[in-house]
């Protein structure tokens, strides 16, 4: 067995005798591959009944406003000018501080649904989900700035280096569908973090997202890295068929574990290739699907045929999903101009995406989330603009076992401190794992010499906000 | 429990005394109606006995307790609402510290609470404090005493039954462990399987078919020692071993974190390792100049610059240089390099007692704040990298030698130019404005416009000296009825001088009062006007405040009790710490100077000059050289890590288990690396060498002595051979640290020579090979494999290479592409949070990490990679090209192939198969170019199969 055959260092497979062998090689190679190929078999356990078998996080990069979305604030409107009667939070732009003058939002609310939500107008569409959205007015989240943020949203933690939520999930539970990855990132950014962000960190290294496009765009044609599927396949197979054979001689004669390993693997990326395009090509969906996503609009395009990819990957068993805009939520200034282009981007792919859920019967087990990095403050930055604002902002999940047209936590009177029923980033995380059916203080993985947690100390399931 | 209390208008106009101690029973029925309820509710969840919870270390549940207090001190001053910690976190004021965490608290019971503390906090629950509240202390002399921590001790080289297996005293540590458990170890490596180990293990390169022969007609001991011995003094040893070490030092050429940063100057330090390794410097020379090379002495430009690149260790790590709390930021950057210094010498965890005493090890968070505050006395972090003030920079400094001098007046101008935009920026964003620019004045100014006047003021601009269009003055009347105030808010948390500007002249009032609110003091100076300001005759000290970011920093002027003229024009807050540069500059002021020029640049201006600058010293003779701070010190423990908890200050240390002498002397002024290196590389740190002999056993075994490479800690494995691990460690300090010496050592053994095979009994006895009854197998890493299909196809430069990053630009962010270079893999650049693709999926360390050992993970998209790179087809269709070249026939170009890819001949059935596969695949065809296509397919195989990437 060999030692490095891990990246936990207290983890040792299971041993490997020459009897062992002999028997698994009566029944096949294929009880060999267990410590080298997967950690599948020993973590997929869930703790207790899952909620929902798989999540789909939209990330709204750059730190959408909750003022002007989801977070009604008659008082703001009132008061639009006035200085703040309270401290801002420090570490904001000293400006900022200084005036902290509060600043209406230029947008109208109002209510939907038989729960009577309110939604601005920017968003539409997703109002008439309202009834399915769990609303999280309270938000928390510690970084001021984006790549502490960006960081601590995705990995729990503002400064070191941690897994992200989508690899523990993978960790936790394991593929659903072996011909796919488990963790796909659609249009990942490769500034605040990058890859950190999707990253394995220490755990295992098959735990880390696959990318599809980049940078919040998709490019026609794009494919995961390494996909070939233009070479002539008869030879394709003829090549492999010889090296499958040379290797199993290697194997007979060294009976090393992780040459079954590469074995199996290899026969697992031959089958990629031939199952991954139909599921990546949305080319053939009926065109009413397209239009529902808003395909074929210039403004709505890029975001749907990403909402598009994502409904198709759930479909096809992947575990967790992120879709991410560029950065482009960060109005420092100009608030209006920004958030209308944005929100115009991403509303009618999200409604079409969770009405494509709810047609297929898969909402009830997919849990979706919407949000940023954190929010934008109440008080005006520069003339006509937001700071970022981690101390209380607004997330929603709709479906995986949340309650629908429900409103949880709020935000003092004009919506910029978390004050009642507060959900920091930690209990989030918490809440996530629950709906998957992972106990977060039990999903553990040790590494060099302690045993970490994607909540580190810290989370507390957001009971309230489960159905 | 008492019943939950109804608040009502009663209370909320319920008029106390809001100055004045109560006490006695008025105060306790206070406290039993209204206060305790308020407690009981919101507060015993978390802190009380009853609960069993003690949040913070803080009980609320008795007198007692909040006497006492949590980890931030007592939770309540009596009498002093503002100076009380319970007002302070149930106000919700500070992001840090909100109580209760879940939500705020009715305001009316919050006005309860602060009358109660008002009042004096009369309370009349007297249990004592329960004597578990105190922690366990650490015994560090018998930590001392446990393996890991021991100083050096002889040991003696155990008997063996077999004498004539072994060639020495690894094999007899070896050996007598195997015969304890009854067992023999397997058989020697065959000569072309041993040779392909030790040229990889060596050289991560494969020996040639040549070289193979050559060992397996006379495979001894003696031809052995010979090519070990060259191979030793081949450069590609220090290729190979300096890429382990780079793993362990988290080496990159990008900063990562958030902003992704180019290095340019990272690479030095990267060839300084290989060259080291290569040199086979002294260990304890190697890890010295890591941590201070910058502070030692040296005989030559050439051992000075050495030293100065060495250092560059410290400031190579993943740093969050957009942080905006700059305290954050260093305390963070020294954190970093504590938990590397910490795993990478000493195999110890110590990054865990940031913000506790280590759960397992013994290590308090008093021994992380003694390392901590030699690495915060470290300058690495400064200035700012793209002109924006958010974004910091990080020190490089200019290397001896010819033109060395006009190097160092462009860094020293370029440091100049960061500082300058940097003020410019905070002066704007806390709203002050500078109208006498070309003064070289530092900190934040508020023009007499940004003022808040009550009564009237009139304006003047009679007096030439002075700051902007004009200033104030009370025209000597209404005194006691005017008053100017500045609310200033400053960019960073710190202790400034305020300074006043003002044209001394007698007519001027002699006693003007003056207040400044800092955030959480009031003080009270008088300043007099009728004599000329001190700084630049322009501006007045009137003392010393400490302010928080963002915090109340308010300067208020009033005219009572005055006679003369008030005048009020500026304000400026200066940080103490740049109070000697401002004066520098400000009696070097001369309008001819460069300085002089930079000074008048606007904040545009200054960004262009400034990113100039730096483009220009990309290419020059600099390095990542940290430097002592200017405010090197002792620092406080930061309670549960956060910034703004201070805790005591603890005197500059090394980890007390490993140093039972106490602080060093550290000169004033010095960060105490000096005194680091001496500590760490003194012979009395047997863990130094521990850790080291433990990490070259781990790549020559692929497994440690201890498995767990970077943790000697508890919770680290314990050694399979504790008695061969000291042996190792002793001789290796006998040697002076020479890696070279060990590793050839090692390899001589046998123990190194045995075969990877295990005959039943073993495998079934030792299934993990505890014993080293075996080698152990290992696939090749992702250099050996890109380096070796470079090699074999004859395309692998022997050139080392240089700043092969910089041609991607100032960050490395966007792909790197390495199809066409031929360099070596470990000159490649590595960037954080963007590794290349055909590196990353073979498990290369993760530079944001000490990785004293890698991963050995088995995923599809390896296997995808193999089969569908460029790389890999292009390659192996020249190495099947060559074959046709060398070979008269299928069965010689075959087995030609077989001896250069997998360094033995093949089997004549493998002949067979191949020359069928070959014949299939061109179609039988005549056609060169078919059967050009069929070798490179056949060649890539050979170059995709499992017995080439693993080594027996």
């Amino acid at each position: 067995m060999s030692p490095l055959s891990t990246a936990c260092l207290n983890y040792d497979a299971p041993a490997l005798t020459r009897r062992g062998l002999l028997q698994g090689a009566a029944c096949g190679f294929g009880s060999l591959a267990f410590s080298a190929m997967a950690a599948r078999a020993e973590n997929a356990v869930a703790h207790h009944a899952p909620k929902a078998k798989r999540v789909i996080f939209l990330f709204m990069h750059g730190g959408p406003s909750q003022v002007d979305t989801f977070d009604l604030k008659p008082e703001l409107q009132k008061r639009d000018g006035q200085v703040m009667p309270f401290a801002p939070a420090k570490n904001l732009d000293p400006t900022a501080t200084r005036q902290a003058k509060l600043m209406g939002s230029p947008w109208k609310f109002s209510q939907h649904g038989q729960s009577g939500l309110p939604v601005s107008e920017l968003f539409p569409h997703v109002a008439k989900h309202v009834d399915n959205l769990c609303v999280i007015r309270s938000m928390q989240s510690k970084g001021q700035s984006h790549g502490q943020a960006v960081c601590m949203m995705h990995t729990g933690t503002d400064n070191f280096i941690r897994p992200s939520v989508g690899a523990w999930v993978n960790y936790g539970l394991g593929e659903e569908n072996s011909n796919l990855p488990g963790f796909i990132s659609i249009s990942p950014s490769a500034t605040h973090g990058g890859p950190r962000n999707y990253g394995p960190a220490f755990l295992p290294a098959k735990h880390q997202a696959t990318t599809i496009g980049a940078n919040g765009k998709l490019d026609a044609g794009a494919s995961f890295r390494f996909l070939d599927s233009k070479s002539d396949a008869a030879i394709q197979r003829r090549k492999l068929d010889f090296l499958q054979a040379m290797n199993r001689e290697h194997l007979e004669r060294t009976k090393h574990a992780p040459v079954e390993g590469v074995i199996q693997s290899m026969e697992l990326a031959y089958k990629m290739q031939s199952s991954a395009p139909p599921v990546i090509d949305t080319a053939d969906e009926p065109e009413h699907i397209k239009e529902l996503y808003g395909i074929g609009n210039d403004a709505t395009d890029t975001y749907g045929r990403q909402c598009l990819l994502a409904r198709k990957f759930a479909e096809a068993g992947v575990r967790y999903i992120q879709v991410s805009t560029p950065n482009v939520w960060d109005q420092h200034g100009d608030l209006k101009k920004g958030h209308e282009k944005n929100s115009l981007a991403v509303d009618k792919p999200i409604s079409g995406l969770l009405t494509d859920l709810k047609q297929r019967g898969l909402l009830e087990d997919t849990l979706v989330i919407w949000g940023g990095e954190f929010g934008r403050t109440p008080i005006v930055q520069g003339a006509n603009g937001r700071d970022h604002n981690p101390q209380g902002f607004t997330w929603w999940c709709a479906g995986g076992g949340t309650k629908g047209g429900y409103a949880h936590g709020e935000t003092d009177e004009f919506g910029y401190y978390a004050v009642k029923d507060k959900v920091h980033m930690h209990d989030f995380h918490a809440t996530v794992l629950h709906l998957l059916g992972l106990d977060h203080e039990a999903l553990t993985y040790n590494y060099a010499g302690r045993d970490f947690r994607l909540t580190d100390v810290y989370g507390n399931v957001v009971k309230e906000i489960i159905a | 429990m008492p019943a939950k209390p109804t608040i009502g208008a009663m209370t909320l106009f319920f008029v106390f005394l809001n100055s004045g101690v109560l006490h006695g029973t008025e105060g306790f029925g206070f406290f039993k109606t209204k206060v305790e309820p308020i407690l009981v509710e919101r507060c015993y969840e978390c802190h009380s006995e009853e609960a069993g919870k003690q949040k913070g270390g803080l009980w609320l549940d008795r007198k007692a307790a909040w006497q006492q207090g949590g980890d931030v001190g007592p939770a309540i001053i009596p009498g002093d609402v503002d100076q009380s910690l319970l007002a302070h976190s149930i106000r919700y004021l500070d992001e840090d510290l909100q109580m209760p965490p879940k939500g705020r608290i009715p305001k009316e019971e919050i006005a309860i609470l602060e009358e109660w503390i008002a009042m004096g906090a009369p309370d009349p629950r007297d249990a004592q404090l329960a004597g578990a509240v105190r922690k366990k202390a650490i015994d560090f002399e018998s930590e001392r005493q446990k393996w890991a921590f021991r100083s050096h001790e002889g040991t003696p080289v155990p008997k063996v039954k077999n004498a004539d297996w072994g060639t020495g005293a690894i094999d007899s540590f070896i050996l007598a462990e195997l015969e304890n458990q009854n067992l023999t170890p397997t058989k020697d490596a065959a000569p072309n399987a041993l040779l392909r180990r030790t040229y990889f293990d060596l050289t991560g390169l494969p020996p040639t078919p040549e070289e193979v022969q050559a060992f397996a007609e006379t495979p001894t001991r003696e031809a052995f020692e010979i090519i070990v011995e060259d191979l030793l003094s081949r450069p590609a040893f220090g290729e190979k071993w300096g890429r382990h070490w780079l793993d362990v030092a988290r080496y990159s050429d990008s900063n990562g974190g958030d902003r992704n940063f180019t290095f340019h100057q990272a690479w030095r330090y990267r060839n300084y390792v290989i060259d080291s390794f290569n040199r086979d410097r002294s260990f304890y020379e190697f890890v010295s100049q890591q941590l201070a090379g910058d502070l030692m002495n040296s005989e030559s430009d050439q051992e000075r610059a050495e030293q100065m690149i060495a250092s560059g260790f410290l400031a190579i790590g993943p740093k969050m240089l957009t942080e905006r709390d700059k305290e954050k930021l260093r305390l963070d950057t020294a954190d970093e390099q504590v938990d590397t210094v910490g795993r990478a010498f000493l195999g110890l965890t110590m990054g865990c007692a940031r913000c506790h005493d280590h759960k397992f090890d013994p290590i308090t968070q008093v021994d992380y704040t003694a390392m901590a505050g030699i690495f915060r006395s470290t300058q690495i972090i400064m200035g700012t990298q793209n002109g924006c003030v958010n974004v910091a920079s990080w020190v490089e400094q200019p290397l001896p030698g010819p033109g060395g001098d006009a190097v160092k007046e462009k860094v020293e101008r370029m440091e100049m130019a960061m500082k300058l935009v940097v003020d410019k920026q905070f002066r704007n964003k806390a709203g002050g404005k500078m109208t006498v620019d070309k003064l070289p004045l530092s900190g934040v100014i508020y023009d007499e416009a940004d003022a808040e006047k009550s009564g009237e003021w009139k304006t003047s601009a009679f007096s030439k000296n002075r700051v902007g269009a004009g200033y104030f003055h009370d025209d000597k009347s209404g005194k006691g009825e005017k008053r100017v105030v500045f609310r200033a808010s400053l960019p960073e948390s710190g202790v400034y001088e305020v300074r006043l500007s003002y044209n001394g002249d007698e007519r001027y009032a002699k006693n003007v009062p003056i207040t400044v609110e800092g955030w959480r003091k009031v003080e009270r100076v008088s300043l007099d006007q009728s004599k000329k300001a001190e700084v630049a005759g322009l501006f007045q000290p009137i003392g010393q405040f400490k302010f928080e970011k963002g915090g109340r920093a308010n300067v208020i002027i009033e005219t009572k009790g005055t006679s003369g003229y008030v005048i009020v024009d500026a304000i400026q807050f200066i940080p103490v710490e740049e109070i000697a540069g401002e004066a520098k500059a400000l009696s070097e002021m001369d309008l001819e100077s460069d300085e002089a020029q930079l000074f008048s640049m606007s904040e545009g201006d200054l960004k262009k000059e400034l990113s100039k600058l730096l483009e220009e010293l990309r290419k020059a003779e600099v390095a990542m050289t940290p430097r002592d701070a200017k405010d090197a010190g002792d620092i406080n423990l930061r309670v549960r890590g956060e910034v703004n908890q201070l805790g005591a200050v603890v005197k500059r240390s090394f980890p007390r288990v490993l140093n039972p002498d106490g602080p060093p002397e550290i000169p004033k002024g010095s960060s105490g690396r000096l005194e680091l290196a001496a500590w760490m590389t003194s012979p009395e740190n047997a863990l130094l060498d521990r850790v080291m002999v433990n990490r070259i056993w781990h790549h020559l075994f692929g497994r440690g002595i201890v498995k767990s490479v970077d943790n000697f800690g508890a919770l680290g494995t314990r050694p399979t051979h504790p008695e061969l691990l000291n042996y190792l460690a002793s001789e290796f300090r006998k040697s002076e640290g020479s890696v070279k010496s060990l590793v050839k050592q090692i390899v001589m053994s046998r123990a190194y020579q045995i075969g990877a095979d295990a005959d039943e009994t073993l495998a079934e006895a030792d299934p993990k090979n505890e014993l080293f009854g075996r080698q152990n197998r290992r696939r090749l890493t992702a250099e050996e494999i890109r380096d070796s299909v470079l090699t074999l196809g004859g395309n692998l430069s022997e050139e080392p290479g240089r700043n092969t990053s910089s041609k991607y630009g100032v960050d490395l962010d966007k792909p790197m592409n390495f199809a066409k270079e031929e360099l070596r893999t470990v000159y490649l650049p590595i960037a954080r949070n963007n590794g290349v693709a055909e590196l990353e999926v073979f498990d290369v360390a993760n530079p944001d990490l000490v990785s004293g050992s890698r991963a050995e993970t088995t995923v599809p998209t390896q296997a995808l990679y193999l089969l569908n790179s460029d790389f890999y087809k292009s390659r192996a269709k020249e190495i099947g090209n060559m074959a046709l070249a060398a070979g008269e026939n299928p069965d010689e170009e075959v087995t030609w192939l077989y001896e250069k890819i997998l360094n033995r001949a093949p089997s004549q059935s493998e002949v067979q198969r191949a020359g069928a596969f070959i014949a299939e695949i061109s179609g039988g065809a005549e056609s060169e170019t078919a059967l050009k296509d069929a070798y490179g397919h056949f060649a890539h195989l050979l170059l995709v199969s499992t017995e080439f990437l693993f080594l027996d």
